[in-house]
């Protein structure tokens, strides 16, 4: 089936948001950079606090344990919203 | 390169998130029309005194096509996918990280529009849950990212390829360029609205921001012609290899 082998796809995802997320780079990115070098920084603020902020999951913060469940996590609900809004937004229509 | 609040003023971020609201309702009407097919559906009515009409009558209704399930399914996977290869920054050297966008990779195995869905979903979910890039500049993001990054690598993509005549042949040297080109011009969009903002002025901002993201883009089509060659390899149906414009017609 054709279904299942995109399904291979998100197995991957799974694993690189689980594992190795871990090994990602925890230097600032390139905005970051520029906007630290160039002094405008600290005009960046936090409106509120999300639920996983920089990637990790709260009760797991600092650990490594936390940045897998937050890249899990992540993973399944991008999926999730992809999948839904689709059922969603194209089902059955009359005219 | 998501821009966290603060950055932007209200008037170009507003302004901003009315064209990503546009342009992505367009999508989604775009991408509706491309799933769904019109059947006749026979409905029968009662006759009635005095005559309202009564016997049967025949009606349009929409429904989801094969591949528009197919395609949902897919969307849903390469989103998964893009998500989690954005949380994997690199290094590119003196203390500075990039990752993936994914903006031309979505667009050259979904399809432009699909991919600009997709990409909208993830800015979203970066935003709400993980607090990467600002729910105000959400709007400028998927800007960004989306529509300077999914729609116009598309077409950065189509331009290259067009006078082709083996697609397969320059497929993955445009995809390259292509990916290469999103990121660059993302980066100058970011620049811009930044210095339209006033948070700092053009003539600073720009260099910096190119230069960086010359080096991220780099890495940007590696990843892309990477996953493009391994899908290939495996034989995933990409959407831009098998195109068919008569399904854009229905």
């Amino acid at each position: 089936m054709k279904n299942n082998k995109w399904s291979f796809v998100f197995i991957v995802s799974i694993a690189i948001g689980g594992f190795l997320s871990l090994f990602a780079s925890s230097s600032p990115d390139g905005l970051e950079k520029v906007a630290e070098a160039q002094g405008f920084l600290d005009k960046g603020q936090q409106l509120f606090t999300s639920v996983m902020p920089e990637y990790q999951f709260p009760a797991a913060h600092g650990e490594i344990v936390g940045i897998s469940i937050a890249g899990i996590a992540g993973t399944c609900i991008v999926f999730a919203i992809l999948f839904l809004m689709g059922k969603l937004i194209f089902r059955f229509r009359k005219n | 390169m998501h821009i966290p609040d603060g950055f932007l003023n209200n008037g170009t971020a507003g302004s901003l998130m009315a064209t990503a609201v546009a342009v992505v309702s367009f999508a989604i009407s775009k991408v509706r029309s491309t799933f769904l097919e019109k059947v006749p559906i026979l409905k029968m009515r009662l006759a009635t005194f005095p005559d309202m009409g009564g016997g049967s009558e025949t009606s349009l209704q929409s429904r989801l096509t094969k591949y528009g399930k197919e395609k949902i399914w897919r969307m849903a996977t390469i989103g998964s996918l893009i998500f989690s290869s954005q949380m994997i920054n690199f290094t590119i050297g003196d203390g500075t990280s990039g990752h993936l966008l994914g903006g031309v990779l979505a667009a050259l195995i979904l399809g432009p529009f699909e991919a600009l869905l997709v990409m909208t979903a993830i800015l979203s979910v970066q935003a709400f849950m993980f607090g990467d890039g600002g729910i105000l500049a959400l709007g400028a993001n998927i800007f960004n990212m989306g529509i300077v990054g999914v729609l116009g690598g598309y077409y950065y993509f189509k331009f290259l390829t067009k006078s082709a005549k083996d697609l397969k042949k320059v497929f993955l040297k445009s995809a390259f360029v292509a990916a290469w080109l999103s990121v660059v011009f993302a980066a100058v969009a970011v620049s811009i609205e930044i210095a339209f903002s006033g948070t700092k002025s053009l003539s600073i901002v720009l260099p910096a921001m190119t230069l960086t993201h010359i080096a991220i883009g780099f890495m940007e089509g590696g990843i892309t012609v990477g996953v493009l060659f391994v899908l290939m390899k495996k034989n995933y149906k990409l959407e831009v290899l098998d195109i068919k414009e008569e399904i854009y017609e229905k």
